[in-house]
């Protein structure tokens, strides 16, 4: 070693460009379908489809019906596939239970309903201790459930991904699925939170 | 199953810290390597495992 050891490490931004050339250099990977990638994942997927999912699920009966049974198919009428979504399971809240999505040895997300998993999601808090202590989890988020709601705290696979689909917020009576979709939260649909009370 | 990743049920990591949903990436970097993940995934010759 030389004496000076004062160097300091190489910053993350620099290794990542030198990965992205080499990559490139090899003929791997394209720099215009890394830009088209992440277009798409910063843009056009993210939780509003989720939103509008679930929005169309509290006015439309027989879309819930749908979707409670054959979530994949229901989530992929309206356009919403593909990685990371390919086997979708639709869990509905009610008073009575409260559906709490995780998944614990990773971060298995649905990608093509809610974008890209957030930090925490993919962080040992929440993957430790969803299955552990839900309703403490809960309570980082501000969220309390009356005693009586039995919460089920569901394991994401690599296989099954899941959409919880958050109890309709009261006083929102005919309003537009446009409207409502705007009261559904990211959180809410995975369980971590409630829509929005208008 | 017994791992490192296995996290389920562990103690001591402290509370969840939320962020909002509209916080896509932390840093420019974040995009790319996101970008290379999937990228690189369709070749099929690498995984993230």
């Amino acid at each position: 070693m030389r004496a000076d050891d004062s160097a300091q490490p190489v910053s993350i931004a620099t290794r990542v460009q030198a990965l992205e050339a080499v990559l490139v250099e090899k003929g791997y990977v394209q720099t215009a379908s890394l830009d088209a990638i992440v277009e798409t994942y910063e843009r056009d997927v993210g939780p509003r489809n989720g939103a509008r999912v679930v929005a169309r699920a509290w006015i439309d009966p027989d879309y819930r019906t749908w979707l409670l049974a054959d979530a994949t198919a229901a989530i992929g009428s309206l356009g919403y596939t593909g990685r990371q979504g390919e086997h979708m399971v639709a869990l509905e809240n009610t008073p009575d239970t409260h559906h709490l999505v995780v998944c614990t040895l990773c971060s298995c997300y649905p990608w093509p309903v809610l974008g890209l998993p957030p930090v925490w999601y993919k962080s040992p808090p929440y993957r430790s201790r969803a299955v552990l202590d839900p309703r403490g989890v809960l309570a980082d988020f501000g969220v309390t459930l009356p005693a009586t709601t039995r919460i089920e705290v569901h394991d994401s696979t690599a296989e099954i991904r899941y959409l919880v689909v958050p109890i309709r917020p009261p006083g929102t009576e005919g309003w537009t699925e446009q409207d409502l979709a705007q009261l559904v939260t990211r959180d809410s649909m995975i369980g971590a939170g409630l829509a929005l009370v208008p | 199953m017994n791992g490192a990743q296995d996290l389920g049920g562990m103690m001591g990591f402290g509370p969840v810290r939320s962020e909002p949903e509209d916080l896509r990436f932390h840093a420019d970097w974040e995009r790319r390597v996101m970008a290379m993940v999937v990228a690189t995934g369709a070749t099929q010759r690498w995984t993230i495992d």
